[in-house]
């Protein structure tokens, strides 16, 4: 069954549905030091983030009634957080795994948790630690193949055709795009020059220094088609996000950020005939359903954070989510209204790409800052209603959040 | 780079034995006939995937030209040191993801006529490779 048929369906019955997690709203926000940080292990980031989100909310750890975790690929980030933390008769407590749309749908689950009274102060955290020392290969740490020496069965066969890295799925995706739709190099590069110019205005993000898409050309090849600037950075750190009810929201320290609208679509691609691989995503359901429980349409959106792995990844979310026609991402690329200044603000962080990577963390973080107001110099000036999308996986797992200014009326 | 080969293990000898003879085996479902690629390990119903002979005929999805350093100079690229991979739909219908040999890049697209053939890195177990039907 394809992505497109199923999707009247699903839009239908969300709609159908009267929405409860606008009750729900992010009262904290906690990112420690990212980047090239060293010494230090993804729970270390994990216990400092917490620490920090639950001030800057405004609350003390006692108030913590749940907490989700979410590792990265180095791990660590353990149940026995809370312990160490002194949490006490926790009501949710688990680890939330979705690879890249993990952290959007732990801000789902606390969102759902919160709105049905199971809990009230629910922490989301995400920590990770994949560059263990000055010189380590950033990329080298996702690469999960033998490379040498024997191997044993098919998963070795998988390994010597292709299956080595997360950039050489997403490599293949990208190439059935461009070839089923004409999207070329350039225009994905369009995406990484816009975003490198919203990075050069956030403190955080790792490459400040503008870049062309003569620039990106010259970048050397990952995976054809990916150059290096296609492809994410690498980051140590940890994020966390308080979640709470929005009357509860409304008392505390920071501007609250109501959750309007959630939903998740994981599309099980058949690898066969007929599968929509690299054509179409999760997002083509998981959008228009959030939105849609939201009360709101594409053309209500002032400000997309979209995960960013690479610059396909948004460029294909951009279609999925409505923002152009199928197949026109590229052209909405090159036309410049991703950048600062353009008419779809996108990703005004600098995203994975250009200013910090710890999986969906990245982009609900910046959406967090963009809702509040908080963005300094890129702060888009118009910003009550953000989507947010997460992606795991090969384009497998797919989450997407609608976070608004003010109450969902 | 060199020293990569491929050994079998249990579930893989049926595959292997046949790559040795140059076949190709799939994975079918006994209950609806369906068939899958050959690591596909269950059906929606059941476990007990047979084995069943391809016709190594297909056309080309999708590749890519991996920059790193080839596992086995017969996994390498036209240049040597690139090497060239993507999915073959098979005339079957399942998605096979193979290296792709003795192509030049440049002449890969969507849809091009490719032929399941046979390699052996470093040795090891033969495995299936994907090459445009030569024209003409």
């Amino acid at each position: 069954m394809s992505i497109e048929s199923t999707y009247p369906l699903v839009v239908q019955t969300v709609a159908a549905e009267a929405a409860v997690l606008d009750r729900a709203a992010i009262a904290g926000l906690g990112i420690t030091q990212v980047g090239r940080v060293y010494g230090r292990t993804a729970a270390d980031f994990a216990a400092e983030a917490v620490r920090l989100a639950v001030v800057d909310a405004g609350l003390t750890l006692d108030d913590v009634d749940g907490m989700l975790l979410s590792n990265g690929i180095t791990g660590g980030v353990e149940l026995r957080l809370a312990r160490d933390l002194g949490l006490r008769n926790l009501r949710l407590l688990s680890n939330v795994i979705a690879y890249g749309a993990t952290a959007t749908a732990q801000v789902q689950i606390a969102a759902a948790a919160v709105a049905s009274g199971m809990a009230s102060v629910v922490v989301c955290v995400h920590a990770d630690a994949p560059l263990q020392a000055p010189g380590t290969s950033s990329g080298g740490v996702y690469s999960g193949a033998a490379r040498t020496g024997a191997a044993k069965g098919l998963a070795a066969m998988a390994a010597a055709s292709g299956v080595r890295s997360a950039n050489n799925g997403y490599a293949l995706a990208a190439r059935r795009h461009m070839e089923h739709y004409g999207t070329t190099s350039e225009q994905l590069g369009a995406i990484a020059v816009a975003q490198r110019a919203w990075a050069a205005m956030n403190p955080l993000a790792r490459f400040r220094d503008p870049i062309t898409v003569a620039d990106h050309q010259a970048s050397r090849w990952v995976v054809e088609p990916l150059h290096l600037l296609d492809c994410c950075v690498v980051s140590n750190g940890g994020i966390a996000i308080v979640v709470t009810t929005a009357d509860r929201a409304r008392d505390l320290a920071q501007p609250p950020v109501y959750v309007w609208g959630a939903a998740q679509c994981h599309p099980g691609y058949t690898m066969a005939r007929d599968s929509e691989f690299g054509l179409t995503t999760g997002a083509a359901i998981a959008g228009p359903a959030a939105m849609a429980m939201a009360g709101i349409a594409p053309a209500d959106v002032d400000v997309r954070e979209l995960y960013d792995c690479y610059t396909y990844t948004n460029l294909v979310t951009l279609e999925d989510y409505g923002f152009c026609a199928k197949g026109e991402g590229g052209a909405l690329a090159a036309s410049g209204a991703l950048a600062p200044g353009g008419s779809l603000p996108t990703n005004t962080g600098g995203g994975q790409l250009s200013a910090y990577y710890l999986w969906g963390m990245t982009p609900v973080s910046e959406a967090i800052i963009q809702v509040r107001g908080h963005g300094g110099d890129r702060q888009v000036p118009v910003h009550d209603i953000v989507l947010v999308s997460g992606n795991g996986g090969t384009l497998d797992h797919h989450a997407t959040l609608v976070l608004g200014s003010g109450p969902r009326s | 780079m060199s020293g990569f080969r491929i050994e079998r293990d249990d579930a893989s000898a049926p595959f292997f034995d046949a790559t040795a003879r140059g076949v190709l085996l799939l994975r079918r479902c006994p209950g609806c006939g369906a068939v899958y690629a050959p690591n596909r390990q269950r059906c929606r119903d059941r476990d007990d995937l047979e084995w069943v002979e391809a016709s190594g005929k297909g056309v080309l999805v999708t590749w890519a030209v991996d920059h790193q350093d080839p596992l086995d100079p017969s996994l390498a690229g036209p240049d040597g040191h690139t090497s060239v991979f993507g999915f073959v739909e098979l005339a079957e219908g399942p998605w096979l993801q193979v290296p792709i040999v003795d192509a030049d890049p440049g002449v890969l697209c969507a849809g091009l006529p490719m032929v399941v053939r046979f390699v052996r890195p470093g040795g090891g177990e033969a495995i299936p490779v994907g090459a445009p039907v030569a024209d003409g």
